[in-house]
């Protein structure tokens, strides 16, 4: 198994709130889809995805609630708020001109 | 503050919470069990309790609760080892009390802020001399002096004061009593910048030669006395059997180090009174002016002032202004300091002691502090953890020692309330309690820091691997408590000489031959500044009639006056010798006796004669002098039959008598020394010098008589009330309490750093004993298999003791050099004995390795009682 490459710290916040501007999804179909978009590259450990989405909570980024997952189980659905819908367009701008940069530096240095 | 609303709304919803998380992470396990197959649902599994953890995290407030649940850990862990807890808080109580008490005392007397208004802009003008390498300060100006800064410095608004004399009689309302008189100038109110509350303080009119009577009182006495009245202003009191009217009464806040009663004006000059340096010089920085400024303008002054001065050889003077914080407290800094080093010490031991405890609990709890972080928690964490513990002790030492210190304070005051003269409130107030909390919290990363980070430092694996004491102990993680125990055994021996060094001080100075008899002896005091003995005649009737009746009482042998008693202090006055020129003078102490003196007290008159009543005014000045005065003065030569001159006068000198101890007034003179003495027959002193010599001091009577002093102190009294119904006798004393009065602040210093070292030897001496314990039970497998092999139990007892007795030496040489230090920083208060006398160092060296090679073999005796068999079964 190739090994998960490691996250620039606060991406983990980018990667949850870009998942879910398509709609809301309960916490295991988030950790799903982000390694299915990376082509499996990109793995979120639950022991890093729950914090995360629970600091998001108290942030008021997202709300969670209850509801009936694909396979009629009860399941707790997060789903951005206003708040969170800003904070992803700062963090999306601001994350882009990073890799920008880095891109930048790998090029000519 | 939404996040926080938020939070708050979680701590309420806490359960609903906790079921939530809950069933969302059932749901992820069976999701993940589902499409990936049970391995990796068990992957998982290993993280829940991170998952719940850290998702329950996010909701709190974070700092708080980790804080809370390291306390109550903290406080689990002390709750299970409550010997060590016990021993930890007692000595940080200890410790941290008396820096408490010791810190009130030193802020009342040296750094609490003056109670006046803008007090940073006071100072007072003071004279520096140094002569020979040796600096010193005079705290006093005379009367050029003062008018040369009155008239040039106009950077400085000053006023002249004197101090206090002995407390005087105050009639008013019907009412008798003693107070303090001060005389201050004109402007002295002014420049400290206190108003009367009612009235107004001395004009320049009343403030000289032929002013009028006047006075300003105290709020105390004016409410005590006066009953608050504020008409009493313009009326008049009695003072010394003198009519004062009146001007002013001052607020209840003021007061000043005399705490004086009533202030008259103090009348500067330059003649009799102002001709020595004998007033005080307080002033304020004028607006726009600075202290460097006003500094050098002194200094100046200063340089014109003794241009003319004909000083001994080896000697500079020069002016300058201190604070007038600096300058209350001049005469007590260097003890306080001293004190306040102490206590500081004793704690900074206490903590090292403390620290190396923890250390020894830590190499206890390796096996615990790895386990836990092998189970996830950082280092950090538990080093945070440790910490924390470390807090706690310090928390509980600290508020046990703001107890000990209120306790302890009340106490101390009474113990140094005369010898540092605590004018200002002595009180546990804000600022003393910042400074303990301050001590506190230094005392504790003083002594958890290094410990906790010690532990955390161990490696997972090694600590896991070594299963409890299996393994020949490890001699390197001993180092660092080894060091520990030498810093502060180097402490208490620098402690021990200091104090060593104090007590050797005391005993000489108790043990100097005083020069005459002592015992049996009585002798009662009383002030004469009176208006009725304003003449030479006058006093001397008193001293006649009233000796002639005290002769009359049963077993008395011989009765005299004199102005100052063995042990105490006498006037300081210049005289010439034949030979000198103009400007040319010494310096000698004087003062008048009748003429039994000599035999009253047993002085041995070694050549000539004593005075006689026939040494009257009329009939040639003569004086006596004493053999301390011959040497310095007359070397090689017999004095009797030359002629000195005092003033305007020439005197012969009639008799040599041996030496008296005197209280020694000089810089850099032992607080008791056999000085230079001129004796004046009582009845050739001039009537001006009889005057100002009773503003200062009190003549004693002295009686030497077989009969119980009890019996003769009422038969004296009897006499006096006899001679003179107003003015009875204020004190009786035997010699030896004068004696004792003169050495208290000697006795009392030698005392509380005589504690301080008691205290820092048995903290050291714990300190060694709970080492070689600690490395006994480390080592008792180790000594097992050592004694299976044939090591007999002395060798193995030698085996665990050197250690401690070679930390003790290495700690007892370094703390000789640092006694070394302290001893030449403390060379002043130290007489008849060297700063670095060998005995003292030799004997609190061997004092030191006595008792430390007593606290090794102590836990290592236990060893000659160790089977061999059964240690090493229990392996």
């Amino acid at each position: 198994m190739q090994p998960t490459p490691e996250l620039l710290p606060g991406t983990l916040y980018l990667l949850i709130l870009r998942t879910l501007a398509r709609g809301p999804l309960h916490g295991y179909a988030i950790a799903k889809r982000i390694k299915e978009s990376s082509d499996a590259a990109l793995e979120i450990e639950e022991g890093s995805l729950y914090p995360a989405l629970n600091r998001m909570l108290v942030k008021g980024w997202l709300t969670a609630e209850w509801g009936i997952s694909d396979n009629n189980r009860k399941a707790r659905f997060y789903s951005l708020t206003l708040a969170g819908r800003k904070q992803l367009a700062e963090e999306t701008q601001q994350f882009d001109r990073l890799i920008q940069a880095i891109q930048l530096v790998m090029r000519t240095a | 503050m939404s996040e926080l609303f938020r939070k708050i709304r979680y701590l309420f919803g806490r359960r609903r919470f906790e079921t939530d998380l809950d069933q969302e992470l059932r749901f992820h396990l069976e999701m993940a069990a589902e499409e990936q197959g049970p391995t990796a649902a068990r992957r998982s599994f290993g993280s829940v309790e991170r998952m719940i953890e850290g998702s329950r995290d996010m909701w709190t407030f974070q700092l708080l609760e980790n804080l809370l649940r390291d306390l109550r850990y903290g406080w689990r862990v002390l709750r299970k080892s409550p010997g060590f807890a016990a021993v930890a808080i007692a000595t940080l109580a200890l410790g941290i009390g008396a820096n408490t008490a010791v810190f009130s005392i030193v802020d009342a007397v040296l750094l609490r802020p003056l109670p006046y208004p803008q007090p940073e802009q006071l100072g007072a003008v003071i004279t520096h001399f140094a002569q020979h390498g040796d600096q010193g300060i005079n705290d006093s100006v005379d009367g050029k002096t003062w008018e040369l800064i009155r008239d040039h410095a106009d950077h400085l608004d000053g006023a002249v004061f004197s101090g206090a004399g002995a407390k005087v009689n105050f009639a008013a309302n019907g009412q008798v009593r003693y107070v303090v008189q001060q005389r201050v100038a004109a402007g002295y109110f002014r420049v400290l910048g206190v108003q009367p509350l009612y009235g107004r303080e001395f004009t320049k009119d009343e403030d000289c030669e032929g002013g009028p009577a006047v006075a300003v009182l105290s709020y105390g006495l004016w409410k005590n006395v006066l009953h608050a009245d504020p008409s009493v202003v313009e009326h008049t009191v009695m003072l010394r059997g003198e009519k004062f009217t009146v001007v002013g009464i001052m607020p209840p806040e003021f007061v000043t180090d005399t705490l004086a009663d009533v202030w008259t004006p103090l009348r500067p000059s330059t003649g009799g009174e102002g001709a020595g340096a004998n007033y005080g010089l307080v002033v304020r920085l004028r607006p726009g002016a600075t202290w460097p400024e006003a500094d050098s303008q002194v200094r100046a002054i200063g340089a014109i002032r003794f241009k003319d001065e004909k000083l001994p050889p080896d000697t500079s003077v020069w002016m300058g202004v201190i604070s007038l914080q600096r300058y209350f407290g001049l005469d007590v800094s260097t003890p306080l300091y001293i004190l306040w080093i102490a206590v500081a010490m004793v704690l900074l031991i206490g903590c090292v002691n403390i620290a190396s405890l923890l250390l020894a609990r830590a190499s206890g709890r390796t096996r615990e502090i790895a386990t836990r972080m092998a189970l996830g928690g950082g280092r950090a964490v538990v080093f945070r953890q440790l910490l924390t513990e470390s807090l706690l002790l310090a928390a509980m030492g600290g508020a046990a020692g703001v107890g000990l210190g209120y306790l302890g304070v009340r106490g101390l005051e009474f113990l140094v309330r005369d010898i540092f003269n605590l004018w200002q409130p002595v009180q546990l107030d804000a600022r003393v309690l910042l400074m303990t909390s301050a001590v506190t919290l230094s005392a504790c990363l003083l002594f958890g820091l290094y410990p906790a980070w010690h532990a955390t430092r161990a490696q997972i694996r090694d600590a896991l691997a070594e299963s409890g004491g299996r393994s020949v102990s490890g001699g390197r993680s001993r180092w660092p408590r080894r060091i520990l125990v030498v810093a502060e055994v180097t402490l208490s021996v620098a402690l021990l000489i200091g104090a060593g060094l104090l007590l050797r001080t005391f005993t000489y100075l108790r043990n100097l031959r005083p020069g005459f008899d002592p015992n049996h002896v009585v002798t009662a005091t009383l002030s004469l500044e009176d208006a009725r003995y304003q003449t030479t005649a006058q006093v001397n009737r008193l001293f006649d009639q009233s000796l002639e009746r005290i002769r009359e009482l049963p077993g008395v042998e011989a009765a005299a006056v004199a102005l100052a008693l063995p042990y105490e202090r006498g006037i300081n006055d210049a005289f010439h010798l034949p030979g000198d020129g103009p400007q040319d003078y010494h310096m000698t102490v004087e003062f008048y006796v009748t003429p039994d003196y000599f035999r009253a007290l047993h002085i041995p008159v070694l050549d000539g004669r004593t005075f006689t009543a026939a040494d009257g005014p009329q009939s040639r000045k003569v004086v006596m002098v004493n053999e301390e005065f011959a040497k310095k003065y007359f070397p090689q030569r017999n004095p009797v039959g030359m002629h000195i001159k005092g003033g305007k006068d020439d005197l012969e000198i009639v008799g040599l008598v041996g030496d008296v101890l005197m209280e020694g007034i000089h810089a850099g003179a032992a607080p008791l020394a056999a000085v230079p003495l001129v004796f004046i027959p009582a009845g050739q002193v001039p009537d001006e010098y009889m005057q100002m010599m009773h503003v200062w001091f009190s003549p004693s009577w002295i009686v030497r008589t077989s009969a119980p002093p009890q019996a003769v102190m009422r038969g004296m009294q009897k006499a006096m009330q006899s001679v003179e119904p107003l003015l009875p006798f204020s004190e009786f004393r035997e010699l030896d309490e004068v004696k004792s009065k003169t050495l208290g602040s000697e006795r009392l210093e030698t005392t509380l750093m005589g504690v301080m070292a008691a205290l820092a030897l048995l903290l050291a001496v714990i300190g060694i004993y709970g080492l070689i314990a600690h490395s006994v039970n480390e080592r008792t497998p180790e000594l097992g298999i050592r004694m299976a092999m044939g090591a007999t139990a002395e060798q193995a007892v030698m085996l665990v003791t050197l250690p401690g007795v070679a930390l003790a030496a290495t700690g007892c040489s370094l703390g000789c050099m640092l006694g070394w230090g302290a001893g030449r920083w403390m060379r002043h208060l130290i007489w008849g004995v060297s700063p670095t006398d060998a005995a003292t160092f030799a004997g609190v060296a061997g004092l030191f390795l006595l008792v430390a090679a007593a606290a090794s073999l102590l836990p290592a005796w236990r060893i000659t009682r160790l089977n061999p068999a059964t240690t090493l079964r229990s392996e």
